[in-house]
């Protein structure tokens, strides 16, 4: 990583010494309601103070003048110029459309970004905590989660999936197997500080993968000096049965802070509102209405430490997920009666299981220089998963190993990622900053099952970008990356499944291409990433905003080399080694309006993709036990195509939310008849919420408010082939949350129910929906947050 | 930002013509999105299923699988209907191992000459909307006596695959139920 020492290099020679004190400023820093902010970001030179608890900060000037910077999470940073000793009276600007739960009053937008984006809270996590972090985020419009099962998710930004989006901690990409149907984020849902959401491509800054968007978890933030503090979360849910409870602690002296979190969710079968499902024209009873050995439990630890100086803070990290959640046995192998039996127990975890472990450690480190702040953020991360079935073959000459005798598959991913970015201080008509994103990912896989290649990957991304402004109302971002990887996959060749089809009758040649699960393949892939963006403001409280640019991703080991059946999906995939990166051209827009009584939003977008990557049916059968037709990887020209609009009204003591979203994508072809939409795309659909606030002049109960929502979405009928088209739906739920003072403290309460009319309906976008489960029942929640 | 924008304001539209100039520069963009978008009529895709019926063997009333002997002979005949044209068939029948004690291991313990029947038939359909294909099954002498899953597969020119399965019991020679 040669660049990255030459631009340390250059960015030290940028600093310069300081001269002796001149003036002293101080100051308190509040929000924009007068409430002392701490914890704020005072940059001046080269230093970083951070407010006290009372929002207040002092800084001896060493020059005639002081230029400084105020920085915090959520806020529109702030300049300002002083001369001589004074007192300042800071208030900050919320930067962005906060979730309406978090009451903004006046909210502004940030007016820099060509690109909206959302932040949620911590707040917005205990007042929306569904089964997992992407689950909660769902009521964002353009973001929907694809389950399997209870405990887990993924994001699904604008109909983009999988390897088309990127989630990141403390800037760095969580990396799990983001390919497969039935793997979910491992993120503990109870350590989110702050998180940001953006829709559309964001390959510029945070990897080429970014093409429907981007979701980026902080958990950087820094406890106030020479205090201990805590927290303690318990979380009970009547679906499945769930206790989680999670503890923190975190302590700061003036310079060394260490924060510690340790949760535990435990959850048992969930409830269903049917009593069978019908699949493969077979009836599949379901016993007391809880779907069998949908169970499990997590267990997750997370330890950072940070030290604040004048001219830096770093900070390591050091975390672990567990998860080990049971898998619908109905849903691996052909539907069987006798396998989803009550077995007297809805807490127990039998075969077919899953678990996923991952560990990542994380360094990540800020530099302040008088030109600007160098980012370098380092972290390995080790992404263990495995699939446990007693063993089981097709293949009568096959007998199980010696070790792990049901260990089906393993996953064993290794990832070293090295961040560097300088942001250069603002001018009044540029913000600019330059960085490089590395990456080496080496896959170990195990298992007396196949199903991806072993490989290691290195990949290099570089980039710059700018925030040039025009004037008042106008500004323009610009935006270029290269990237540059190779991928090494290995080869697999099964003797056990060459006999078997010598046996049957094969022929040598029929036998070797069934035998041979993965090829040998050396590819490099290069390609420029950009974005034009323009923001204009043409009154006071209206934003809009238009982009335009190029994405790209490099296709997946599975989609290059893999060679046989799913079985999640029951299909024979067959993997293509002469797919060329992914490229998309996007172009999106958005307006925006805001003031203390209405809000609303409108984005649409297009992308036109000249090779989108997907599984086409061959029309050629598979000779594997329980396959159907063989589905091959390739590429097509795509258009993917949607609408979100969101808005809000203040009425009073109630408040009225409102989110909708529409895609539409399909293949594009000069035959009209292979115009076929692509797989995986969420139905129209909406969120709408009625909030009451409640007991405004309550001493005891604070920020109190009831609420009535639903969930909603239409009939997808466009579907891909040998997709299932989905009916829509419209779930109910309500509930009441608080917060209960207590001695100085607040202790939160929510109390939620979920689907509330026990409604039947079908997720397009969850894995089990191709089983014909339906979505979880009537669920009551309650969550309770005690700080101490 | 500068300091004298910090106070915060809540301002209400004041001038209409900036909204209307706003609105309409922005309209543009939306509805040239949007024409792309919505100038689709995918009434030309098929991604309808094929429908498969079984129609020999079949099941007794109450019963949820047939059984047979080892060396007998039945008819199968399926009959095959899309809504636009069939194209291939598949009918395979495979030792049920999935999930059930029956493995590699367990198997031995069984006669050695048994061998678990793996048979395959597929075909070409006729490019219309139905069609039927029917054949004679012979169980093989030394089956494995167990459960089968005899699956049916079609799919339709467009590549639209349907499957029905159905369990089958082979029986040791001489054993009567």
């Amino acid at each position: 990583m040669n660049k990255n020492i030459v631009i340390t290099i250059i960015v030290l020679f940028l600093s310069v010494s300081y001269v002796s004190a001149q003036f002293t400023v101080q100051g308190v820093v509040s929000d924009e309601t007068g409430m002392p902010l701490p914890g704020c970001h005072v940059h001046y030179g080269k230093t970083c103070n951070i407010t006290n608890g009372d929002g207040a900060f002092t800084i001896e000037a060493k020059a005639l003048t002081a230029n400084l910077t105020f920085t915090f999470m959520g806020y529109n940073s702030l300049d300002t110029l002083v001369r001589s000793n004074s007192s300042l009276d800071i208030h900050m600007i919320p930067s962005h459309e906060m979730v309406q739960e978090i009451s903004v009053k006046g909210n502004r937008i940030d007016t820099m970004k060509s690109r909206k984006n959302e932040v949620v809270t911590a707040e917005f996590m205990a007042q929306n905590l569904s089964s997992t972090f992407i689950k909660s985020l769902e009521r964002l419009p353009g973001v929907n989660a694809m389950d399997i099962g209870a405990n887990a998710s993924k994001p699904i930004i604008r109909g983009m999936g999988f390897n088309r989006v990127v989630v990141s901690e403390n800037g760095v990409k969580q990396e799990g197997q983001q390919w497969g149907a039935d793997h979910g984020l491992e993120i503990d849902p109870f350590n989110i500080e702050t998180a940001e959401i953006v829709k559309g491509a964001s390959g510029i800054e945070y990897g080429s993968d970014a093409i429907g968007g981007y979701i980026n978890i902080s958990n950087d933030k820094v406890p106030l000096p020479n205090t201990v503090s805590g927290e303690a979360s318990f979380l009970t849910k009547s679906v499945n049965a769930t206790f989680g409870a999670s503890g923190a602690v975190e302590a700061r002296g003036d310079k060394h802070y260490v924060k510690v979190r340790a949760s535990a969710i435990d959850y048992g079968d969930y409830k269903v509102p049917t009593d069978q499902i019908i699949y493969l024209d077979r009836i599949v009873p379901i016993y007391n209405g809880r779907l069998k050995n949908t169970a499990g439990k997590e267990y997750d630890a997370y330890l950072q430490y940070g030290y604040l100086h004048e001219a830096f803070k770093s900070s390591i990290t050091i975390s672990n997920v567990y998860q080990k959640s049971g898998f619908f046995p109905g849903a691996h192998g052909v539907p069987d009666a006798d396998r989803v039996k009550h077995d007297g127990d809805y807490r127990n975890i039998d075969f077919p299981y899953q678990v996923a472990n991952h560990t990542k450690v994380m360094s990540n480190n800020k530099f302040y220089f008088n030109s600007g702040e160098l980012i370098a953020d380092l972290a390995y991360q080790f992404n263990n998963r495995q699939e446990l079935s007693e063993f089981h073959t097709h293949y009568g000459n096959q007998s199980p190993p010696e070790i792990d005798p049901d260990l089906e598959l393993a996953f064993r991913l290794s990832t070293y990622t090295a961040n560097v970015k300088y942001v250069f201080k603002e001018t009044e008509k540029h913000a600019i900053s330059i960085g490089s994103q590395s990456q080496y990912r080496d896959n170990k896989v195990g298992g007396y099952s196949f199903l991806m290649p072993q490989y290691q990957s290195l990949s290099t991304g570089l980039f710059a970008k700018d925030t040039y402004t025009i004037n008042d109302k106008f500004k323009m971002n610009v935006g270029l990356r290269f990237d540059y990887s190779n991928i090494d996959t290995e080869a697999y060749f099964d003797p056990i499944l060459y006999d078997y089809f010598i046996a049957k009758g094969s022929s040598a040649e029929e036998a070797s291409f069934y035998a041979q699960r993965s090829t040998e393949l050396h590819k490099d892939y290069g390609d420029y990433s950009w974005l034009v963006g323009f923001v204009y403001e043409p009154a006071n409280n209206w934003i809009t905003r238009f982009n335009v640019g190029k994405a790209f991703r490099t296709p997946t080991a599975v989609e290059l080399s893999s060679n046989g059946i799913h079985h999640g999906s029951f299909r024979h995939e067959l993997g293509n080694g002469e797919l060329d990166s992914e490229k998309g051209y996007y172009t999106d827009a958005n307006l925006e309006f805001n003031n203390s009584l209405w809000s609303f939003s409108v984005s649409p977008y297009l992308y036109y993709f000249t090779n989108f990557l997907y599984l086409r049916p061959t029309g050629e059968w598979s000779s594997l036990p329980h396959a159907g037709q063989i589905y091959a990887y390739d590429q097509t020209a795509a258009i993917v195509s949607g609408l979100e609009l969101s808005a809000r009204r203040q009425l009073g003591k109630f408040s009225a939310d409102f989110t909708l979203e529409y895609v539409y994508n399909q293949q594009v072809s000069d035959d009209p008849s292979q115009r076929y939409p692509l797989p995986f795309t969420p139905p129209l659909n909406g969120f709408i919420e009625i909030d009451y606030a409640a007991f405004a002049h309550s001493k005891v109960l604070k920020q109190s408010r009831f609420f009535v929502n639903t969930r909603f979405a239409s009939k997808q009928e466009n579907v891909a082939r040998n997709e299932e088209v989905t009916d829509g739906y419209f779930s109910l739920g309500a509930g009441f949350s608080t917060k209960v003072r207590l001695s100085n403290k607040e202790v939160d309460l929510v109390l939620q129910g979920f689907n509330l009319l026990d409604a039947k309906y079908y997720n397009h976008m969850s894995f089990y929906r191709q089983i014909e489960i339906p979505e979880q029942g009537r669920n009551i929640q309650l969550l309770v947050k005690v700080p101490f | 930002m500068k300091c004298d924008n910090i106070v915060s304001h809540n301002y209400l539209l004041k001038n209409n013509q900036t909204f209307y100039i706003m609105k309409k520069y922005f309209l543009f963009a939306v509805a040239a999105m949007f024409l792309v978008a919505c100038n689709n009529d995918n009434d030309d895709v098929d991604t309808t299923k094929p429908v498969i019926e079984i129609i020999k063997p079949v099941a007794d009333a109450g019963e949820d699988h047939i059984e047979f002997h080892q060396g007998d002979e039945f008819e199968f005949e399926a009959k095959f209907t899309d809504n636009v044209a069939l194209k291939s068939y598949k009918v395979a029948i495979h030792y049920n191992g999935d999930g059930h004690e029956h493995s590699a291991v367990v198997k031995s313990a069984t006669e050695e000459d048994h061998v678990e029947w793996d048979q395959e038939w597929s075909g070409d359909l006729k490019e219309e909307q139905e069609d039927r294909v029917a054949f004679l099954i012979e169980v093989p002498e030394n089956a494995e006596p167990g459960e089968y899953h005899l699956g049916v597969y079609c799919f339709d020119v467009a590549g639209n695959e349907s499957t029905t399965w159905m369990e089958i019991v082979v029986e040791e020679e001489g054993h009567d139920h």
